[in-house]
């Protein structure tokens, strides 16, 4: 949500506590994928705010799991037919959910100083784009883009199947993507970038956003809401997505509607409240208010018919683009759709899939999804033998607790400052790291996820047995090895080798050493997203640095696979060196000058004394850094999700842990996200044991 | 002043038992000594006695009062430990000072206090030093001064002169026996050189194993030392052990080894030996063999012929070892005579010095 | 003259090392003086003639910036003060004495590091609600306080194991309870590991986005990363005032490791291995 349409909102909330003293309204914004997730989070909590709003996708899955409420009951139907149709979301005959204002569709937008009119056609499109996509000062840099747009998101190329004749999802919200539509969009927007080369080898929104507003892009295809932040910036005209030329049929962006849902754990002396206060939030006025500020097109019929809206031409054009659309389906499958589409859309961009192979595995990854996100395993012999037996193990502790308490109570006494002296830390400990271990090891058990959210039950290992014959989990794992043992071999020999250099007598030794620390001092998320910035093909400073001083062609950092996962672990590296280096340095400070005088006595060579002495001697120090470097680093989920944008290119970036996050937020598998992350705890332990045993490091416990 | 007395007191580390009922009293202004081999448990048994350590069972009696259950601070008893264990963070005035601020006296009492130890140790000039500055004999004597203050009923010492220098060890020994001297305190010192015990005791605790294997004076244990085992702890070069058997011919008895006879008539309660069995150990100290070259009356019976392996010169007198048959034997001689390795040596044997040890049991026979 | 040269070559060597590590660093400083569109620009400068500080005056003036920082310095003092304290006690007591439990409790807390710390969200969550500690600071300083801890701890213990024995027993043949032997001579002496374990929970606590966002509600209450997580709207960043945020929340932390630099040699314990 735009930073100005906050503020419009809380203006009107303003207005509102105002006019209903006593009443109080917080507001709580979070980005849509984190709103999704923490609301999810929260309702599971019995909590969470008493309104939601947000996008129409959006109800499907909250209905879903039953943490928001029907609102057929709590308003009369006249409430209902006062809207456009488009903003009152339906699913399964109940209505959810009330629009704000109907858009967030997708329309070509064009500079009026470069671009004199729309394009008709794509053909057209293509004719313009090519003569706009210009390099300036003939350096071998294209300087301004014909076309721009977020074109590797599902959302911004879905209306271009459309566009080729067949829709990508059915009525019954089963996909439908193994089409001669889908393989011809695929194959249209490759030619954009290959072949007519009108649009940026790798353009995110942010990239594309940028490149318009600063006039470095002709025409850019994004939605209604970016026109408050092109405004003062661009004069920009509208325009449909051209029309596909080979079909004659126009594109058909999403239509939806951001609106207000009620969530199902609100208490009944705040039920009236909150209807009033919905009523209120989607009463024309405020809907007129938002048209004024942010042209935003509104629901309420009342308000469409208001003069000011009809004598407002931009939304008259966009009414027009609006007919061309077709309503955001809501159905909770569509995320699993969106989720195959990008991985497999991806690869066609990559180059390593034709469209064919793309859109027949498409298909069959979206329908593998939705039955995995659908599955519902009932809990049969096996769970209740797992309830049994956990219950014996229950049993078992406490019987043994009985038997032995004469002896903990003794040892209780003997150490009672040394209980003491841990309570507060193990309490801490207990509630924030135990339980939710406990927690998690029964969620492993169970079929926890979209469709039992609410009353799971204890099923047993049937999730570990599908994660381990799985095959995508060994790659996934090998992956995660190559990751962990890459960063940690480079983090310790860099930090070595930095330390034995630093330790010697240098000039600026200490302002060196302390300016080494750095990226260990700058918070992890702030670095990783400078560091992706760092990484774009074609505005990152790598890229750049690269050509100008090694005259090397710009490498796709980001839309590669092993490019993308390459430039993960060197932000993961630069992160991770000054830890080891710091721990080398305190083990470097305890070898005694004269061994180094007796060897070289002795004559040994530099090389000799570092591994015969050096080494050796830092060696006690290093190991136990190394253990907690691995365990650190193979569960790092920020570096992999914030620099490949998680997982991207086609979730091929994905370590073990960044999966278990998609696993359980974005594909609501909770049951296998749990037992996923119980296998991951399985193998540090295994490794830890077996690498403390091995350096004989029992000793240190 | 007070005494402490320990009964009974043992003391396991897991299924190590390292103290088996030792029972041993330090009287009141007495100097005791503990001293045993590395591991014996010296240390653990004086621990116990400052409460630093709970023993298993038995009774630690100081001043005449069950302390078992009470807490270190509470038993007024100060310790020296082997590494000083000087607080880093604090000056030594601040070390000094702080057993007395933690007991809230006023500051005139710990000024006074603090220079009165610290003139008695002439550290009275390193006062606002940190213990890192200090030299090792200086941390000594801060660690001895930090006791001092306290005016404790019971001085412990946890070979506090280990960590020093030959030369320094020595000059601290005849400090600390200054010290109780004047203070006449009960101290109890635990070392592993018996060269300290000797010279610093007015008894001595021999330990070895978790066991106490006497108790008595320096004289005491060199003289009457009540096994093998206390014979060879106690003495400098330590004594010559040797297996060998009791006979008599002729009417006269004689030690019997492989290389050594010994006639044994000048010894007057020969009757002993008959009763027992005939294997003994016999026990001669290097301080009692002679050389017969410089005998005024040589005594061929009681002479050993040896050839000489090694001579160890140690300005004085050289410390010969040598062999005759199976039995080694060290000498300490004076050096007037030069003797090299390969020489043949008499040694003459004073028979009145002898120790004999029953084979098995390693018991002293009484003579 | 041969080991001048080495010197001088290896001095160069890092030298262009440090600047190519600070380099994204500056990289961020650089975007935060351009303005939100010109964060896409293909010139290596960090200053050009378009740079201002509009940014910064922004971020000060006309957001709450101020608010989420305020918001950040009393949670993260608070964090860190809990872990120090908890850290210290506990590392103690895990130090010095073979107490029942003592090799559980120590491997429990390598294996916390072990577990993916997403998939702890959701128990925290559900156990706050339940607590009633959602949208308060005390929900999120106990979790921030327990999570860093078992580092510390093992931190703090691997320092304690270095000091003799001998010292606290000296301190309480001086007349010292056990408390107060570790107060007032355990304590002082251990300070750069002290030092260490509080920059880490401010660490941890100071740039926390994750549990803050599930935990933090009210707006007046946000701190600095959810602050400037709202900048970072889906699809319309403020980049300028993203990078200024993210400098300037980036300044405390390192300004404080840079100041603390010389305890993380001597107090970082990690690898101290008890001998
Ligand atoms: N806390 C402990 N836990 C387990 N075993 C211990 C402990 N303290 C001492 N021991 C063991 O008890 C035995 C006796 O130790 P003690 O320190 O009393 O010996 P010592 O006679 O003082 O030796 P030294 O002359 O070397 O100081 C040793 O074998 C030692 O390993
Ligand atoms: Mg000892």
């Amino acid at each position: 949500m735009l930073y100005e349409n906050r503020k419009a909102l809380r203006e009107v909330c303003d207005k509102y506590e105002d006019s209903h003293p006593g009443i109080n309204i917080n507001l709580i914004y979070r980005e849509t994928e984190e709103l999704r997730s923490n609301f999810q989070s929260a309702a599971l909590g019995g909590s969470g705010p008493e309104l939601i709003y947000g996008p129409s996708d959006q109800v499907g899955p909250f209905a879903v799991m039953g943490i928001i409420k029907p609102l057929d009951d709590l308003f009369p139907p006249s409430f209902f037919n006062q809207f456009s149709s488009n903003a009152v979301v339906q699913f399964q005959d109940k209505t959810w959910m009330v629009g704000d204002g109907v858009g967030n569709h997708l329309m070509l937008m064009y500079n009026k100083d470069i671009v004199s009119s729309p394009p008709e056609n794509t053909d057209e499109m293509i004719k313009i784009g090519k003569s706009l996509t210009k390099d300036l000062d003939d350096d071998g840099i294209i300087d301004q883009y014909g076309l721009v747009w977020n074109f590797t998101e599902p959302f911004f190329y879905v209306p271009w199947i459309g566009g080729f004749g067949e829709w990508f999802i059915n009525d019954d919200g089963s996909p439908n993507l193994n089409t001669k539509s889908n393989e011809n969009a695929f194959a249209f927007i490759k030619s954009l970038r290959d072949e007519h080369r009108i649009i940026p080898k790798e353009c995110d929104y942010e990239t594309a956003n940028a490149l318009f507003k600063t006039g470095r892009a002709a025409m850019i295809i994004n939605g209604d809401w970016s026109w408050g932040d092109y405004r003062d910036k661009v004069d920009f005209g509208i325009a449909a997505l051209p029309m596909v030329s080979s079909t004659g049929v126009f594109p058909t962006p999403l239509v939806s509607t951001k609106g207000y849902s009620i969530n199902v754990h609100t208490t009944s002396e705040k039920l009236s409240h909150t209807i009033d206060l919905m009523t209120y939030l989607t009463s024309p006025e405020v809907q007129l208010h938002y048209m004024r500020r942010l042209n935003v097109q509104p629901s309420s019929l009342a308000a469409l018919s208001h003069p000011d809206v009809q004598a407002n031409s931009l939304l008259k054009q966009n009414a027009a683009i609006i007919k061309k659309g077709r309503p955001m389906p809501v159905v909770p499958e569509l995320r699993a759709i969106w989720d195959a589409l990008r991985g497999e859309y991806q690869s066609v961009l990559a180059g390593t899939k034709d469209p064919h192979t793309a859109a027949v595995e498409s298909q069959r990854k979206a329908i593998d999804q939705i039955k995995t996100m659908n599955l519902v395993i009932e809990p049969g012999v096996q769970g209740k033998f797992i309830k049994g037996l956990l219950f014996l193990f229950i049993a078992a502790l406490g019987i043994i607790f009985w038997i032995k308490k004469k002896i903990y109570l003794r040892s209780f006494q003997e150490n009672k400052f040394a209980y003491l002296m841990l309570l507060p830390a193990f309490l801490g400990i207990m509630s924030v790291i135990i339980f939710p271990f406990g927690y998690n090891l029964i969620i492993s058990l169970s079929n926890f996820s979209l469709r039992t959210f609410k009353d799971w039950e204890i099923i047993g290992f049937h999730h570990f047995a599908s994660v381990l014959t799985d095959g995508g989990f060994y790659s996934l794992f090998g992956k995660t090895i190559i990751w962990t043992v890459v960063n940690v071999c480079f983090h310790v020999s860099l930090g070595v080798f930095l330390a034995v250099m630093i330790n010697r007598t240098l000039p600026a030794k200490r302002t060196l050493r302390t300016l080494l620390i750095i990226p260990w001092a700058l918070p992890q998320y702030i670095a990783a997203l400078t560091w992706r910035g760092m990484f774009n093909q074609e505005y990152g400073s790598i890229n750049l640095i690269l050509n100008k001083f090694f005259n090397m062609s710009p490498i796709q950092w980001l839309s590669q696979p092993v490019e993308a996962f390459s430039a993960c672990i060197i932000t993961n590296i630069w992160l991770g060196f000054p830890f080891m280096m710091v721990v080398a340095l305190g083990g470097l400070q305890s070898i005694p000058k004269e061994m180094y005088e007796a060897s070289q006595v002795d004559g040994a060579s530099r090389w000799q004394q570092f591994w015969n002495i050096t080494l050796p001697m830092i060696k006690p120090v290093m190991i136990p850094a190394v253990i907690l470097g691995t365990i650190w680093t193979f569960n790092n989920i920020n570096v992999v999700w914030l620099v490949s944008n998680g997982g991207e290119p086609s979730d091929l970036t994905h370590i073990l842990v960044s999966y278990v996050y998609k696993a359980a937020f974005n594909l609501y598998r909770y049951g296998y996200a749990a037992a996923l992350s119980m296998i991951i705890f399985l193998i540090l332990s295994m490794f830890t044991v077996s690498f403390m045993r091995r350096s004989k490091l029992d000793a240190v416990v | 002043m007070a005494g402490v007395s320990l009964q009974a007191i043992s003391k396991s580390f897991g299924d190590n038992t390292i103290l088996k009922g030792i029972d041993v009293q330090a009287h009141s202004g007495e100097f005791m000594v503990i001293v045993g081999p590395s591991g014996c448990g010296k240390s653990t048994l004086l621990r116990i006695i400052a409460g630093l350590e709970t023993p298993d069972g038995g009774e630690v009696i100081i001043d005449g009062e069950r302390k078992n259950d009470t807490d270190p601070s509470k038993r007024e008893v100060a310790m020296v430990f082997q590494n000083y264990a000087l607080y880093p963070t604090m000056t030594v005035y601040e070390n000094l000072a702080f057993s007395q601020r933690i007991r809230k006296r006023s500051k005139d009492e710990i000024d006074k206090r603090v220079m009165e130890s610290a003139e008695m140790l002439k550290i009275d000039e390193l006062l606002d030093r940190k213990p890192k500055e200090l030299s090792g004999g200086q941390r000594q004597r801060v660690a001895l001064g930090r006791a001092l203050v306290r005016k404790p009923k019971v001085f412990l010492f946890d070979e506090p002169l280990s960590n020093l220098d030959a030369k320094l060890r020595q000059e601290m020994r005849l400090e600390i026996k200054k010290l109780h001297t004047q203070l006449n305190n009960t101290m109890i010192y635990v070392t592993h050189d018996q060269t300290e015990a000797m010279t610093m005791a007015d008894r001595i605790c021999l330990m070895n194993n978790g066991i106490i294997e006497q108790i008595g004076t320096p004289e005491e244990l060199y003289n009457k030392p009540a096994n093998t085992f206390v014979s060879t702890f106690i003495g400098m070069p330590p004594i010559n052990l040797i297996d060998g058997e009791v006979c008599t011919e002729n009417g006269s008895a004689f030690f019997i080894s492989d290389g050594v006879r010994i006639n044994l008539d000048k010894i007057k309660n020969i009757e002993l030996f008959k009763d027992l069995d005939k294997h003994v150990i016999m026990g001669i100290r290097p301080e009692n063999l002679h050389d017969n070259y410089f005998a005024e009356i040589k005594d061929p019976e009681n002479t050993i012929k040896c050839t000489v392996d090694l001579v160890e010169n140690l300005g004085s007198v050289a410390l010969v070892h040598s062999h005759s048959g199976d039995a080694h034997l060290s000498a300490t001689l004076t050096t007037e005579k030069i003797i090299h390795p390969g020489d043949s040596l008499d040694l003459i044997v004073d028979v009145n010095s002898l120790h004999f040890f029953h084979q098995e049991t390693k018991e002293r026979i009484k003579l | 003259m041969s080991k001048k040269i080495e010197t001088l070559f290896i001095f160069s060597f890092l030298v262009l090392f440090t600047l190519a590590t600070l380099y994204p660093a500056l990289n961020i400083i650089g975007i935060s003086l351009r303005t939100d569109d010109a964060f896409q620009t293909r010139s290596l400068a960090l200053w050009t003639a378009e740079s201002s500080f509009r940014s910064y005056f922004t971020l000060f003036l006309e957001t709450d910036f101020l608010t989420w920082m305020k918001n950040s310095f009393l949670v993260s003092f608070v964090v860190t003060l809990t872990g120090v304290v908890l850290a210290s006690t506990s590392g103690y007591a895990l130090s010095r004495f073979n107490f029942m439990g003592r090799r559980a409790v120590l491997s429990s807390l390598l294996m916390t590091q072990m577990f993916p710390a997403t998939m702890l969200l959701l128990p925290f969550f559900i156990l706050l609600a339940k607590l009633k500690l959602i949208n308060s600071y005390l929900g999120l300083i106990i979790i921030y306080s327990s999570t860093a801890l078992p580092f510390c701890i093992w931190q703090m213990k691997g320092y304690y194991d270095t000091i003799p024995a001998a010292l606290e027993e000296a301190a309480r043949m001086d007349g010292c309870s056990r408390f107060s032997a570790f107060i007032k001579v355990i304590l002082p002496v251990s300070s750069p590991a002290l030092v260490i374990t509080a920059l880490f929970s401010f660490m941890a606590s100071w740039s926390e986005y994750v549990v803050a966002a599930i935990v933090l509600q009210d707006p007046e209450l946000y701190t600095l990363p959810l602050g400037l997580k709202s900048f970072q709207a889906s699809l319309a960043t403020q980049w300028g005032l993203y990078a200024a945020g993210a400098v300037v929340v980036s300044i405390p932390v390192t300004i404080l490791f840079i100041s603390l630099s010389r305890f993380l040699v001597s107090g970082l314990t990690v690898g101290s291995v008890k001998g």
